[in-house]
């Protein structure tokens, strides 16, 4: 897994909301799951960071979770946006557009010579 | 995120502080569904159940560290490890019982004595004062300095001429110190008090509490007499009566309306003023002559003015009056003093050395604990290689560190704040025995604070230490390497005696200056103050009232009091006095019969005493020759005076005075013979040199004012005498009071020796602790080392090498931190001692005497604190000491 780029500081909740936004109702394990797979495998994600990130998500409001029960009858915590969680996604969405926006301008005006 | 959210968060982190094992099985649950989804994952991707499961928890990055960081974030995880880092540093202080105490003690006692003592100096030496703008306030001094009298209270003729003529200044106001009897419902008592005029108030900047200040009129002749009164004194005699303004006051038996009471806060801090319990107009007397100085004399700078040019503008002034009054005012000028100088200037030696004294204490704790905290280094330096290892971070290492250091300032700061109280207290008890209620001197919280912090940061540095020498450790050798061989130990044992040596030396310059005190307190002592202090009552009897305003009436009034009173069980003699010794100059001119019309300035002058018969035998002060005088000296006999041996050497130079005549004033007086010769008595203090006296029978005393003080012989504890004595006043006349009963040797002690004792008494404690300190320090240094060298001691004898050896060798390594430390000592003393030099008396700065003295107990010190270790090092089994690993 050495070719894999690790999840950047501070991307993984964007990511997670991402997650939750299309998939409605999710657990830890299918959150992460999705996470590598919509990445093309390209990221390899810590399982172990996630839940932090999860419950600082929760702490502020931004997602919900409840106990139910998976297709394969699992016991499990399940994660879903709550209404401020998709107004923050929109937000971060537009920010990270705009950052990155910039970023790509700045760095193509430096390759100029 | 917005500010909602974040604070919603951080609340509920607080919250799930106490929610902390529900919230623990809920993640474990969650974490064992999350391990289910995965191994069914790899199940399904045909891996064998074990390396299903070890596959996901390796992807999970560890359970025991995911919960860990889950829980960081779930809680205040700072304040969560914060807490722990304070529990472990208890069991870790707890572990090492004599490193805490010693450094609790330490840190306690350095904490302690610095905040004592700056909130005693910062109480007593510093108070700020009470005035509107301080800095344009000046107090002006009549000067003659070709005789050395540099601040001599100020003519009141003069003060008003100043007042006139001066552009200088806003404003001037003068004062005169005055007592009053006080008598009430309650009985008679003394309180002093001042004469100002009515702008004293006004120019100082402060306002009564209740009612007003004086005002324009209020000092005209035929003015109704008003008075203001103390906080103080509003509270002890009129129950804080808030209807007080408009009611009166019996001063002296007359009658004063109360304008207002001024506020404790103002209680004046000016030369000769600091007690006053009433304030009276200062009625002009236009018949009082220019010669006679009874005035003190403040002065607020005109805005902009510097003192410099207000300095040159009197000193014109001065010579202007000099040439307009040449009789009275020839070779007087004027000195003008910042207020500040004037009240601080005085101290500004004993504050240094204080504050210098004080600063070295804390500075010698800290580097005792520091050298604690680095002989603890090579053990601790493992303890946190391991902790490293284990996957504690930098930070977390050092919060520990700072937990710990905290723990150890805190709990020595407590003991520290008790120690000063006490501390405080007994200062206030000492050297404010004659005001109980005095509450100027209260524990100064931010020197405590700044005392804590500073050992807050020193326990932390030196505890950093080993954390820090860790770093360039490999851990691995680290946790290998056993005490005896740790990488850093050579290092750090110079660096312990370097610091061990510099704390020997702090301690040596405390130890020289509380010497040289020492010797001038003892140099003190031995001055003879010309008289015998032993068993000798000094009280005051102001006879205030009308009644008393007929000379003879007073006269008779003494004779009958000195009669009962020397009647008295337990009375040997009594005398009254006008200024008993130590309490002062009181110095008239007079002119010769060789010499009937000097010029003013070098009138002969000497301290006149109107005495009765008894006083010399009351004081034992020794006749040299001629004879005292006798009751048969009185009114219409041959006027006759007594001079003191001084008094006969300068103005009878080479002549025997006995039956010569001399002459205050020959316009009014009559020739005085003198008929007799006293031995010479100190009448400033025991580091003063006496000044001449001229002593007249109060019965031929021709003048109004006639003396109040009194003079008992007892042969028994001269305080039991007061009440007795007190008694005799009120079945006198009810409506007088004694006042300040003093033992002669209390007065001594007040007027000349407490501010030495103080100074003695306050550095001499601080040297001290110093010394303990330093003790401690060595022996912290040399037992350790011998911990450290257990090994080598062994081969040592192993070899050969006897016990008393061994001792040398140990002993040594003691005396050559204290050489050093010695050496450090000398140097500073030479350079610092200097400064104290005008706390000194008979002594110089650079006594010899002293600095050997106290090299050789610092030598011996050294050599004790080394001795116990060594012994030990000296009772070292060869066999067990090359096994100790």
């Amino acid at each position: 897994m050495g070719e894999k780029k690790e999840v950047w500081q501070g991307t993984l909740a964007l990511m997670v909301l991402r997650t939750l936004e299309l998939l409605g109702q999710m657990h830890g394990y299918g959150i992460a799951r999705r996470i590598e797979q919509t990445s093309g495998d390209l990221l390899s994600l810590n399982y172990g960071t996630l839940y932090p990130a999860l419950l600082k998500l929760e702490q502020e409001g931004f997602i919900s979770s409840e106990w139910g029960v998976s297709d394969n009858n699992r016991k499990a915590k399940f994660y879903k946006l709550t209404r401020s969680g998709h107004r923050h996604l929109e937000r971060e969405t537009r920010e990270w557009h705009e950052t990155t926006a910039i970023l790509a301008r700045f760095l193509e005006a430096t390759e100029k010579p | 995120m917005s500010s909602t959210s974040s604070i919603r968060a951080v609340l509920l982190r607080f919250a799930n502080l106490f929610r902390k094992r529900k919230l623990d099985g809920d993640l474990s649950a969650e974490l064992e569904s999350h391990l289910q989804f995965h191994i069914d994952d790899n199940l399904r991707a045909g891996m064998s159940p074990s390396e299903a499961r070890r596959q996901a928890l390796l992807k999970l990055g560890g359970l025991q560290q995911t919960t860990e960081n889950y829980r960081d974030q779930r809680t205040a995880a700072f304040l969560e490890s914060l807490w722990r880092d304070f529990s472990y540093g208890v069991r870790q202080l707890a572990k090492s019982p004599g490193f805490t105490c010693v450094a609790i003690l330490t840190l306690a006692l350095g904490i302690g004595a610095n905040t004592a003592i700056f909130s005693f100096v910062a109480g007593t030496l510093l108070r700020p004062f009470p005035y509107r703008e301080p800095d344009r306030l000046v107090q002006l001094w009549s000067s003659q300095p070709q005789r050395g009298w540099i601040r001599n209270i100020v003519s009141p003729s003069d003060f008003y001429d100043w007042k006139k003529f001066n552009r200088s200044f806003e404003d001037l106001a003068g004062y005169i110190d005055v007592t009053a009897n006080l008598s009430d419902g309650h009985g008679a008592a003394v309180i002093p008090g001042l004469s100002v005029t009515p702008n004293f108030f006004s120019l100082l900047g402060v306002t009564p509490r209740l009612g007003q200040s004086f005002r324009g009129g209020d000092d005209l002749p035929g003015a109704p007499p008003v008075a203001i009164i103390s906080e103080g004194l509003w509270k002890q005699r009129f129950a804080s009566d808030p209807l007080i303004v408009g009611k009166s006051i019996r001063l002296d038996s007359a009658s004063y309306t109360i304008l207002g009471v001024m506020p404790s806060s103002s209680v004046l801090q000016l030369e000769g003023a600091a007690t006053a319990q009433f304030w009276t107009p200062y009625t002009i007397d236009p018949t009082l002559e220019r010669g006679i100085h009874a005035m003190y004399v403040i002065g607020r700078l005109a805005p902009g003015i510097p003192i410099t040019q207000a300095q040159q503008e009197m000193t014109l002034l001065a010579s202007d009056l000099e040439r307009q009054y040449p009789k009275s005012n020839k070779g007087w000028t004027v000195l003008a003093e910042s207020l500040r100088d004037s009240l601080v200037g005085t101290l500004r030696p004993v504050l240094f050395v204080l504050t210098g004294a004080v600063a070295c204490v804390l500075l010698i704790a800290c580097v005792n604990v520091a050298n604690l905290q680095l002989s603890r280094g090579s053990t601790r330096q493992r303890e946190i290689a391991l902790r490293g290892a284990l996957g504690a971070g930098r930070p977390r290492l050092v919060r520990q560190l700072l937990a710990e250091s905290f723990l150890l300032a805190l709990v020595a700061g407590a003991l520290g704040a008790l120690l000063a109280n006490f501390c405080v207290n007994l200062l206030i008890r000492l050297y404010f025995s004659e005001d109980p209620a005095y509450d100027g001197v209260h524990l100064d919280a931010r020197v405590l604070i700044f005392a804590i912090a500073i050992s807050v940061v020193t326990v932390f540095l030196s505890g950093l230490a080993p954390a820090f020498l860790t770093s360039r450790v490999k851990l691995e050798s680290a946790l290998r390497e056993s005490s005896r061989s740790s990488g850093i130990s050579g290092r750090a044992r110079r660096i312990r005696s370097g610091l061990v040596a510099a704390e020997c030396g702090l301690a040596m310059l405390l130890l020289v200056g509380a010497g040289l005190l020492t010797r001038t307190f003892v140099a003190l002592n031995q001055v003879n103050p010309g008289l015998n202090p032993h068993n000798v009552l000094t009280f005051e009897l102001s006879l205030s009232g009308s009644r008393y305003k007929d000379n003879a009436t007073r006269v008779n009034f003494y004779d009958h009091f000195l009669e009962r009173i020397s009647a008295l069980p337990g009375v040997e003699f009594a005398s009254l006095v006008t200024r008993p010794p130590f309490a002062g100059y009181n110095g008239w001119g007079f002119v010769t019969s060789e010499n009937p019309s000097p010029p003013p300035d070098q009138e002969p002058d000497a301290s006149y005493q109107v005495i009765s018969p008894d006083y010399f035998r009351v004081l034992q002060i020794p006749l040299i020759e001629g004879r005292a005088f006798l009751p048969s000296d009185q009114k219409g006999s041959a006027p006759v005076a007594i001079i003191s041996q001084i008094t006969a050497r300068t103005y009878w130079p080479g002549k025997d005075p006995l039956g010569m005549t001399l002459n205050p004033d020959p316009k009014s007086f009559p020739w005085m013979t003198i008929v007799g010769i006293v031995g010479d008595v100190r009448r400033h203090g025991l580091d003063a040199d006496p000044d001449p006296e001229l002593f007249v029978p109060y019965r031929q005393y021709p003048w109004q004012n006639t003396p109040r003080s009194f003079v008992v012989r007892s042969s028994v504890d001269p305080v039991s005498l007061t009440n007795s004595i007190r008694h005799v006043v009120s079945e006198m006349d009810s409506e007088q009071a004694l006042d300040s009963p003093r033992t002669m040797e209390q007065v001594i002690r007040l007027r000349s020796l407490s501010d030495r004792s103080f100074n003695m008494v306050l550095l001499g404690s601080l040297a001290g602790i110093a010394l303990i300190l330093a003790v401690v320090g060595i022996f912290g240094v040399i037992s350790y080392s011998v911990t450290q060298r257990t090994a080598e001691l062994g081969v040592r004898m192993a070899l050969g090498a006897r016990p008393a050896d061994v001792l040398k060798l140990v002993l040594l390594q003691g005396l050559r931190i204290a050489a050093v430390g010695i050496s450090i000592g000398i140097l500073g003393s030479l350079a610092l001692t200097q400064t104290m030099s005008s706390l000194l008396f008979r002594v110089s700065a650079l006594d010899p005497l002293t600095f050997s003295g106290v090299a050789i107990l610092l030598v011996a010190v050294t050599l004790l604190a080394s001795y116990l270790p060594a012994r030990r090092a000296s009772k070292v089994d060869p066999m067990v000491a090359l096994r100790y690993e």
